[in-house]
């Protein structure tokens, strides 16, 4: 049988998505070492390459083919829109995206708004919905940051528990997407690799009702 | 704009330059040998097209580059060779005799956000049969094979399916047109969650089959006899190519009207699609079927 190579995001997914391949037979004990700076993993008696990479990165990998499956949230698909098949929500990493920001004003009546975000698709698209007239400004990271240097009035980003938005002094405004974390694959590979991707995705999803009946928690917003 | 920004292409663009140049060169010289040889003419439409034609196309509006003139009329960059043809078979209709057999090669453009690495201009080697029959099918297909063969891609692989099956899978004329709609719409995204729900909602009973169809590439309901004849002289023609069966190919049924197909290789892209199309007699007033496929020269050269 082929190897399988499965992208994985770093950040709040990680640890869950590990549990994951775990059950799926991959033993992710060496992706845990807090020294490694390895980017890719090869189990040869599972057959399967694991390879870390950022959460944007994630559907970028899988819709080019260079990795057969991807574990992404919803947020990022949704934002993104890459050709690849959505296949199984793992139900972990639960989290929001959210409009929030200092203001308590009503943005729909203010001028100049300025929204910071790594998401300005659905950002744009939530705002022109809801009336508000703003410049979105692209950020790759730290997003509450934005409102309190002055560089925009609001934020779009995305909150599990809302810890970050209080130490920030932020508060939410307007709740508008729910997320969690998502398997995805390239169809080519669905394809070329039927079988073991088929017996991958039924491991996957074995797993993810087998949770459900315990905890599935785990969230990948802050 | 700053002089670094003056100096680059936009994203998705690209310059051939000298050997990528005289690859192109050679790769539309020998397309071109392969298809005049089996009595194809080459056909150039206008790189510019009025945007309104993008009426009878399937590809999404907000892909296609437009721009305004000093009239004011909205123009459009060309966004594929079919529907330009269409237009050109409709202006054209009493000078032409069927079956008309055309090639083209050139590049079509479209819009793509620049961050997944998409290209916007796709250089397009395709042909077209209109009013043909399956064995002028099948001899495009082979001639299309016969160029694959000659560029070095390793790996080939079809893909087929048949319009209508997954009409005829769901039993769709017990579906209201929103519920079908939606279904489709799912299985276009490849959104297996969404589709697991409205298939779960709308048609328990034949959910099992449905993803077993999409996803094992099980046969559920059988290909009519026209699609049967016709995937057996494709097995005949190319004996040496894996086929395997993707229902999700066709879902645009107003469009399609039988076998479709698509091309693609070991390293996972798709090299071309294409298949029968029924479009000319629905929206032009055509009474001829088409068969024809595009392929993505942007792969094969490398871009």
């Amino acid at each position: 049988m082929e190897y399988l190579t499965v992208a994985v995001p770093k950040g709040n997914l990680f640890d869950e998505s590990l549990k994951l391949l775990e059950y799926i037979g991959f033993p992710a004990n060496q992706l845990k070492k807090e020294e490694n700076r390895k980017l890719i993993f090869t189990d040869t008696r599972a057959k399967m390459k694991v390879v870390v990479t950022r959460n944007f990165d994630v559907p970028v990998y899988v819709e080019h083919g260079a990795a057969d499956f991807g574990i992404v949230g919803k947020d990022v698909i949704a934002e993104m829109k890459p050709d690849v098949m959505e296949l199984l929500d793992l139900r972990y990493g639960r989290c929001t995206l959210c409009l929030a920001g200092r203001e308590k004003e009503d943005p729909k009546f203010l001028n100049n708004v300025r929204v910071a975000t790594k998401y300005p698709n659905l950002a744009s698209h939530f705002l022109s919905k809801e009336g508000i007239r703003a410049r979105i400004i692209k950020l790759h990271g730290n997003i509450e940051l934005a409102p309190l240097l002055g560089l925009s009035t609001y934020i779009v980003d995305l909150v599990a528990t809302g810890k970050t938005l209080k130490e920030n002094n932020l508060s939410i405004i307007k709740p508008f997407f729910s997320s969690s974390a998502r398997l995805i694959a390239n169809p080519f590979s669905w394809k070329l690799k039927r079988d073991s991707m088929l017996e991958f995705f039924e491991k996957a999803r074995i797993y993810v009702e087998e949770r459900s009946g315990s905890n599935a928690s785990g969230s990948h917003g802050t | 704009m700053n002089l670094k920004n003056e100096l680059s292409l936009p994203a998705g663009f690209f310059d051939l330059e000298f050997e990528k140049a005289a690859a192109k060169r050679r790769l539309e010289n020998h397309f071109a040998d392969i298809f005049v040889n089996k009595g194809y003419r080459e056909f150039s439409p206008s790189l510019i097209e009025n945007y309104e034609l993008s009426d009878f196309s399937l590809v999404p509006k907000n892909k296609i580059f437009k721009f305004i003139d000093k009239s004011g009329d909205i123009l459009a960059l060309r966004w594929d060779y079919t529907t330009s043809l269409a237009r050109f078979l409709k202006m054209n209709s009493e000078k032409i005799s069927f079956p008309l057999k055309v090639f083209y090669c050139g590049s079509v453009f479209r819009f793509f956000e620049g961050s997944m690495g998409r290209p916007r201009e796709i250089i397009q080697f395709g042909a077209e049969i209109i009013g043909g029959d399956v064995d002028g099918e099948i001899e495009l297909i082979k001639g299309i094979f016969e160029f694959l063969k000659g560029t070095g891609v390793k790996g080939l692989r079809i893909s087929v399916s048949e319009a209508e099956y997954l009409k005829r899978l769901l039993s769709a004329e017990h579906l209201p047109a929103e519920s079908l709609e939606k279904i489709l719409h799912a299985i276009k995204c490849k959104d297996f969650i969404m589709l697991n729900e409205l298939a779960s909602a709308l048609f328990p009973e034949q959910r099992e089959d449905l993803f077993d169809t999409l996803l094992s590439g099980k046969n559920s309901v059988d290909f009519r006899p026209e699609m049967e004849n016709f995937l057996e002289k494709l097995k005949n023609s190319l004996f040496n190519i894996p086929v395997d069966f993707d229902p999700s190919l066709v879902l645009d049924f107003d469009y399609y009207n039988g076998p479709m197909i698509e091309i693609y290789d070991q390293n996972k892209t798709s090299i071309g699609k294409g298949g029968r199309y029924g479009f000319l007699s629905k929206m032009f007033g055509i009474d001829k079927n088409g068969f024809g496929i595009a392929l993505n020269l942007n792969y094969i050269l490398g871009l």
